[in-house]
């Protein structure tokens, strides 16, 4: 860090400082000294690549089941052979796209309920407050696994209602951070100002409350997506997954089955998960240290 | 602390019914409904299908079905399963045990792990990296495939313990023998559940220390010439536990729902279980006790937090 410092310090208005310049911003900075944050990053941008060239990738069909059953992984086939003669490398790759779509829309829904709840409930305040606040405890309160659980067992499994699903019952706590940054916000100079100045209420919480108080939000976001994607495994592992999609919770499911004689079944698509799931909570993590000076100042 | 207590009750109560009114809302307006699931491909006469309805009070508008299910309620009485006609109270009393022995030993093995971790890493820079890495790769785990993972590795592979199961069905062990065969079969579906929490109270326990070093008393404590290490021990260490109690209390208060995924990978005969059955077989009954008691003990275990919270740090004072 001294030496990077030292650096700048020397040549201060070197090509390259000024070229560096927006990227500059010291949250930005925290972010990319957090550690976790770049490494999680990196993670993600390379998952998101293979998810998209997925189809290119994959070196077979990932739904064709003429390949021999049960084989163990080899030269031919990396990650070995389902039960149907699938090849396993091929499938986790073209289930990277449905762990990730699952888990940014959940967690996109989850986070404009939050926002939208926490908001009015925070800077409208009163009566308002108190009933979307006891609302938003409901949710809390409930253990939304198993109102999912219910909802996906008795609607159908349908990966478009698991989205939903997920998102409705997680918005809780984005709804609770949101509302804690619109009391605060409240307070501040800005947004008494635009009130004197006439603008109405609503469009103060559109234009000055809602863009100032996202932040913590975002972090909190970051951390769904992950939860996300865990939710959708745990769900498919009980065999209540999109029939019509393959993720890779319905491969470990296939692959219980077969622990003894085929263990790889199920330990290449657990691995996809755990690394898809830490690339956002490190990311997360780096959001956290980005927004948070003072911890930031505590791990150097 | 009573009146504030009393308070928290107060707000509970109607919290408490709304989450009741939804979940019964949900669970009888969802498509399907008992009565044709239980009779399959028989065909039901309409007179038969009518009187089965009727039985059960399903003919009712689902209000009504609210309004009489608190009645009985208020009794008391959970009602009973529409599938196998026994009372709920009994088939949940039954679950419990178990589950509340995975959960709870898991919950306490995973709260002293990772406190004792933070507290062994937070003053080595090179072990609290390493920690950290490990934390990170633990959290991510899907706890259904971390389990079957400890299956391959410890009961296929090693053959150290039994792959599932809650007693070894072939024996008839009595006595110490039994309580050891259970002891033997909850090794690893409890260390599944450690392995799996021990992150979350590393990581609060480990961001606490940090904050607490920097408060004031602790530079006071440090200029007053007291080793660093009896500071650490005898000041920093008593506040920065206070986060991971909270999360102690809550984990304690989903002990009941927490561990479903797990208990359904090692077939531990526990509430998760009993649960995903009656979800799948639309035992509405069965359903709404599950999910009143665990209401309830997420209720208990908020307000047990805040009574302990108060005698753990005198400073916090409520209203």
């Amino acid at each position: 860090m001294d030496v990077q410092k030292l650096d700048t310090l020397s040549h201060p208005r070197s090509v390259r400082g000024r070229l560096l310049r927006p990227f500059q911003s010291p949250a930005l900075k925290r972010f990319m000294r957090s550690g976790y944050g770049p490494v999680g990053l990196v993670m993600l941008i390379i998952l998101i690549v293979l998810a998209t060239l997925a189809p290119m990738l994959a070196p077979r069909d990932p739904f064709s089941i003429d390949g021999p059953r049960l084989t163990a992984p080899n030269a031919d086939y990396v990650m070995g052979t389902d039960n149907l003669g699938r090849d396993i490398f091929s499938d986790v790759l073209n289930g990277a796209r449905v762990s990730l779509l699952i888990g940014v829309i959940a967690a996109g829904i989850s986070a404009v309920l939050g926002i939208i709840v926490g908001s009015i409930s925070g800077y409208y305040g009163g009566w308002i407050d108190i009933l979307l606040s006891r609302m938003t405890e409901v949710f809390l309160i409930t253990p939304s696994f198993f109102l999912i659980i219910v909802v996906v067992a008795t609607l159908g499994s349908n990966i478009l209602y698991i989205m939903i699903v997920i998102g409705l019952t997680t918005w809780a706590t984005n709804a609770r951070l949101m509302r804690v940054s619109a009391l605060a916000l409240r307070q501040r100079t800005f947004v008494q100002a635009a009130l004197v100045l006439g603008e109405p209420r609503y469009r103060i919480l559109i234009r000055h409350v809602i863009p100032n108080g996202l932040a913590p939000v975002i972090a909190n976001s970051t951390l769904l997506v992950a939860n996300a994607i865990l939710i959708e495994a745990g769900l498919s592992f009980l065999g209540l997954g999109d029939p019509n999609t393959t993720s890779w919770g319905q491969m470990v499911y296939v692959g219980q089955s077969y622990v003894r004689n085929a263990p790889w079944i199920s330990i290449f698509p657990g691995i996809a998960i755990v690394i898809t799931v830490m690339s956002f909570y490190l990311i997360g993590d780096g959001i956290s240290a980005m927004l948070n000076p003072r911890r930031q100042l505590l791990d150097e | 602390m009573l009146r504030y207590l009393l308070r928290q009750i107060g707000t509970m109560i109607p919290t408490f019914f709304l989450v009741m009114l939804i979940s019964f809302f949900l669970i009888h307006l969802a498509p399907g409904d008992p009565v044709s699931r239980y009779s399959g491909n028989f065909v039901l006469t309409a007179d038969a299908r009518q009187a089965l309805l009727e039985k059960y009070g399903l003919d009712q508008p689902v209000p009504v079905q609210f309004v009489r299910y608190l009645a009985t309620l208020a009794q008391g009485d959970l009602g009973k399963s529409m599938l196998s006609g026994r009372e709920v109270t009994d088939m949940i009393g039954e679950r419990l045990p178990a589950t509340l022995m995975l959960t709870i030993s898991s919950s306490i093995l995973a709260f002293l792990g990772g406190n004792l971790l933070a507290v062994i890493t937070a003053r080595r820079r090179k072990l609290d990296l390493g920690a950290s890495l490990v934390s990170y790769v633990l959290y991510s785990m899907p706890t259904f495939w971390l389990g079957i993972i400890l299956i391959i590795v410890f009961a296929t592979k090693l053959n150290w313990f039994p792959t599932s199961g809650y007693v070894n069905s072939r024996e008839q062990y009595t006595g110490l023998r039994y309580a050891l065969d259970v002891l033997d079969h909850l090794a690893l579906p409890c260390l599944t559940l450690v392995l799996v929490e021990l992150p979350g109270y590393y990581r609060v326990a480990r961001a606490s220390i940090g904050d607490v070093r920097q408060e004031d008393f602790i530079t006071t404590l440090r200029a007053s010439g007291l080793s660093q290490g009896k500071i650490f021990r005898r000041y920093a260490l008593k506040n920065a536990l206070l986060p991971s109690v909270t999360l102690f209390g809550l984990s304690l208060g989903y002990a009941l729902s927490g561990a479903a995924l797990v208990e359904i990978v090692f077939a531990w005969p526990g509430v998760g279980r009993l649960t995903l059955d009656s979800v799948l077989k639309r035992d509405y009954p069965v359903l709404m006790g599950i999910y009143l008691v665990i209401a309830v003990s997420v209720m208990v275990a908020i307000l047990l937090t805040d009574i302990v919270y108060a005698f753990i740090d005198p400073r916090i004072r409520y209203q």
